[in-house]
């Protein structure tokens, strides 16, 4: 056990080089270390994913996709806020960006069902609107068209 | 002993320690509504000012097809939309065919210079009834034996076919900008229903995507969302 003696106190220093040379609480130290980064990383990420839903079920989508951006920035690989960033993409018309983006939640989680569910129902109502487009604008590209025509 | 007794207690602890952490991201979801926004078919940007011209009309014993277009488009348009629709007495199409018509753009130009519309608005409409009364098989239980029963009846019914198409035409160089088609279908048991009412419900009911050509809606679908 560790006694936090004075600066002054001879034979601290000693006591935690020796805990320190042992290689396995080196390693448990550092696994510690980086088990308390992701917990603080996966916090902040439930608080803006919470946060994001609730700000969607209220209606507030734009402010939605912006918790959703953030939860993503800590935690990048996350098919859940992957999927429920697509899902925001895709209500404020982003429909390009929210393919894309569920690509990536499907490679990070392919055995989802939801996640599979939400991209079937996207990928049928994307193929629709895009050939529409395709129709009424000849040989203009309608993926361009329709970022534009959705975006800012 | 006492270092093999608590190792797999201390090898527990560590990976508590370090899977703890993320054991709250196995959370649950929520199905939610979303509306995906959709474009206006018809490019309608600089247009201000809308005519409704007269129809191509099927024939029909008891209504004005033409007429009763006009007046439902007018009120739709004036009502959904904030495009300025022209009030004026429809203009009468010259007697052709749907698609000479379609091809007719110094009509289109004239009767759009002669009423300053940036738009204009005609179609060709059709509305067709039949009677298909007659014995139709129905299964019942009967009330006697509690069976089910097969028998025959009269019954009166009758069908209605709705087709509309409409032309929009720009009214600078009479160039047709669009066109579009819609069918609507309803078949009616019992008593003889209105015309004009069925007419009325089935055009009310094609109102919403006869809209999404001039103006931009959205598609009601829902998608899973991860609570955690």
């Amino acid at each position: 056990m560790l006694t936090f003696r004075s600066p002054a106190s001879p034979g601290r220093t000693p006591r935690i080089r020796g805990l320190l040379s042992c290689p396995r609480i080196l390693l448990a130290v550092a696994l510690l270390a980086l088990s308390l980064c992701a917990a603080q990383a996966g916090k902040e990420s439930r608080l803006q994913m919470r946060f994001g839903v609730d700000m969607a079920r209220r209606g507030s989508w734009k402010e939605a996709q912006y918790r959703f951006e953030r939860a993503l920035a800590v935690a990048p690989q996350d098919a859940r806020v992957l999927n429920n960033l697509a899902v925001a993409y895709e209500n404020n018309g982003h429909y390009a960006r929210a393919q894309q983006i569920y690509l990536q939640a499907l490679e990070h989680g392919p055995d989802n069902e939801k996640i599979r569910a939400n991209y079937e129902r996207f990928r049928i109502f994307y193929t629709d609107h895009l050939s529409s487009l395709q129709e009424q604008k000849g040989e203009e590209s309608p993926e361009a068209s329709d970022e534009d025509s959705q975006d800012g | 002993m006492t270092s093999t007794g608590r190792r797999p207690a201390a090898a527990g602890v560590w990976l508590a320690l370090v899977f703890l952490p993320w054991f709250p991201l196995v959370a649950g979801s929520v199905q939610v509504p979303i509306g995906l926004p959709l474009p206006s078919r018809l490019d309608v940007s600089g247009v201000r000012t809308i005519l409704i011209t007269h129809h191509v009309e099927g024939d029909h014993p008891h209504l004005e097809l033409s007429q009763e277009m006009v007046d439902l488009l007018r009120r739709t348009l004036e009502r959904e939309t904030d495009f300025e629709i022209l009030t004026v007495e429809p203009p009468n199409l010259p007697e052709q065919t749907v698609e000479d018509l379609l091809k007719n753009a110094e009509f289109w130009r004239s009767i759009g210079r002669r009423y300053g519309a940036d738009l204009i608005l005609s179609g060709e409409v059709l509305f067709d009834t039949e009677n298909r009364s007659g014995f139709v098989a129905e299964d019942y239980i009967s009330p006697v034996t509690g069976q089910r029963v097969r028998r025959t009846r009269y019954a009166e019914q009758e069908a209605f076919d709705l087709s509309l198409q409409v032309f929009f035409f720009s009214g600078e160089t009479g160039e047709l900008s669009y066109r579009d088609r819609f069918t609507e279908e309803a078949q009616i048991e019992g008593d003889p229903v209105d015309h004009l009412h069925m007419f009325y419900a089935m055009m009310n009911r094609l109102e919403p995507e006869f809209l999404g050509i001039l103006k931009p809606r959205k598609r009601q679908e829902t998608r899973y969302l991860f609570t955690d």
